[in-house]
């Protein structure tokens, strides 16, 4: 395969909360996540349990799937899902930490101690039964990410992939969620993406 | 192309490499041994730890690491294929030195120093791709590599997995009331829950079988697919596990009877096996011999895939299969054909399976080379 397509993007950072480059939200400093939870009108108890990380990715993850209902028009296995950040599940496992010094570990935090399970969170919202992956780069790397989902797309039965870098830093959101596909017009190079951030 | 795999090394409380876990094992020998107040955690912990001597002048994990990729490239016909351009290392892990991290200071512990600390102490020629998918990271790991090798993206990958038994991961599954205070029973009636343990453990794999001493298998396909049902729960119909080992069957082009042999996840968690079970019966490999390595290595979480691999492609090699430790009794709704008795049997084919944290499922087939 000789290239990827790009077919839309959400983002949410201190920029706002971004479908496709349009600001639906602007940044807040407080409560921003679940200010864009009521803005969207979602209802998904489970959101409220999740750590930073799920909810960014169920999120960014949602308005993408949702637009257009191209959920609705594709098959559960189709779309794979791969995430990386630097920092992991940093801010579940300080929790963690916390929680076990003074012995009161809790199963509802301990879960969120692995990256991954963002991807869980978003294939049960959306019942995908399709690859998951997540890796961990020192830093947010556009080139490597498109490596990755060159190789997926081009040796498994998958059509599309969500790529993505998903990170808070100091709780600053920083989440890009890129829908790519097999076709399309807009090709998804390092360049492009790159100004998109 | 053909993906060939071998130079396999492991390091766990069995022993320093391979060839001593896998013999200490033929003995049904297991590596989990109980104590009370680990980690200051109150209570009887069944747990494979190593031995004390690991600690210097490298972190355990570190020395662990160091020492398995060591004995693989005395496997290679040219060791200095590590350092080759054409070479990429992948990293599998769940927590890296998790220990290492308190609330203060989060720089040592990030898992991509683990990766950062590889790069430079063997001073590879790429940065290694790390992979955190919970706990089938291992096979993750292997199916990531063959893909690049398959995508011509790399002629040669050394696929590692590493993790450490630390108070923070015993804390959290202690927290989920998820493990067994004694030797684990994988499928057993009387199961109760997970043991922890820790491992390095590494795989070569080449589109060249030259670059191998001995290229002792083929890798003939993977697939990883998520269950969509709970965050720390497996599916009670098994889809995420039928759905891998379905896509991996076609992508190997076989059918289920030709698996000789399934090494199976079996954490010996109630959920788990019974899941297991369901998704076997499914695929019509209920009659398939099947074990479980938890109970002679405890549960090494993102190292699971790769040394559990390395063990069961050294029972294809040597015609073995080992008694899966700790079952005494069926204990699954549906029967599998656990193996009693560690006995010989000619193994062609093995398949290889895990599941995980956030719904992942894997499954990888190897076959017996030449």
């Amino acid at each position: 395969m000789d290239s990827l397509y790009l077919q839309s993007f959400a983002q949410i950072d201190a920029k706002g909360f971004r479908l496709n480059g349009k600001t639906l939200l602007p940044y807040h400093s407080t409560d921003f996540l679940k200010k864009i939870y009521q803005q969207q009108k979602l209802q998904y108890p489970k959101f409220h349990k999740m750590d930073t990380l799920c909810q960014m990715g169920l999120l960014a993850s949602e308005i993408i799937l949702k637009e257009d209902n191209l959920i609705e028009s594709i098959e559960s296995h189709e779309i794979a899902l791969l995430f990386a950040n630097a920092q992991s599940s940093l801010q579940s496992d300080q929790t963690h930490i916390l929680n076990f010094s003074e012995n009161q570990a809790s199963p509802a935090n301990f879960v969120y101690t692995l990256p991954n399970i963002v991807l869980g969170e978003i294939c049960i919202r959306h019942k995908l039964y399709s690859e998951t992956n997540f890796y961990i780069f020192e830093n947010f790397d556009i080139e490597k990410l498109l490596k990755q989902a060159t190789i997926l797309l081009s040796t498994t039965q998958h059509k599309m992939c969500l790529l993505g870098w998903i990170d808070s830093i100091e709780e600053k959101p920083n989440c890009h969620l890129f829908l790519l596909n097999k076709t399309g017009t807009v090709q998804a190079t390092k360049k492009h993406l790159q100004a998109l951030i | 192309m053909d993906v060939f795999a071998g130079a396999t090394a492991a390091i766990c409380p069995l022993g320093d490499n391979l060839e001593v876990i896998f013999e200490q094992m033929c003995f049904g020998k297991s590596g989990i041994k109980t104590s009370e107040n680990c980690f200051d955690l109150p209570g009887d912990h069944s747990l494979a730890i190593m031995p004390p001597g690991y600690e210097s002048p490298m972190s355990k994990l570190k020395t662990m690491l160091c020492r398995s990729i060591d004995d693989s490239l005395l496997k290679l016909t040219q060791p200095k294929l590590l350092t080759d351009s054409n070479t990429q290392v992948v990293i599998c892990s769940t927590k890296g030195e998790i220990n290492k991290l308190s609330t203060k200071n989060s720089n040592e512990a990030g898992l991509y120093t683990l990766g950062n600390f590889v790069k430079n102490h063997y001073k590879l020629a790429h940065t290694p791709l790390i992979i955190s998918n919970a706990c089938v990271s291992g096979i993750s790991g292997i199916i990531n590599g063959a893909r690049s090798l398959k995508s011509k993206q790399a002629q040669n990958v050394l696929v590692i997995g590493a993790d450490l038994v630390s108070k923070f991961t015993l804390s959290g599954f202690l927290s989920f009331f998820a493990t067994d205070e004694q030797v684990c029973r994988p499928y057993d009636s009387d199961r109760k829950g997970i043991n922890l343990g820790e491992a390095a453990a590494c795989i070569w794999m080449s589109s060249n079988a030259g670059i191998f001493k001995k290229a002792t298998a083929k890798y003939l396909g993977g697939a990883c697919v998520n269950d969509a049902n709970h965050i720390s729960g497996p599916s009670r119909t098994g889809e995420g596990l039928y759905r891998a080992t379905k896509l991996t069957l076609q992508e190997a082009n076989l059918q289920p009877q030709s698996i000789d042999y399934i090494n199976a996840h079996g954490t010996a968690t109630q959920y788990n096996d019974e899941m297991e079970a369901i998704a076997f019966n499914r695929l019509q490999l209920q009659n398939t011999p099947l074990n479980s390595f938890k109970a002679y290595l405890g549960h090494t979480l993102g190292a699971a895939g790769l040394i559990e691999s390395a063990i069961a492609l050294k029972c294809m090699e040597n015609n073995t299969l080992l008694t899966s430790l700790g079952f005494k009794k069926q204990g699954t709704s549906q029967s599998l054909e656990v193996i009693t008795q560690t006995r010989s049997r000619d193994i062609q084919t093995i398949l290889k399976t895990g599941s995980g944290f956030g719904g992942t499922n894997a499954a990888v087939i190897f076959s017996k080379n030449g």
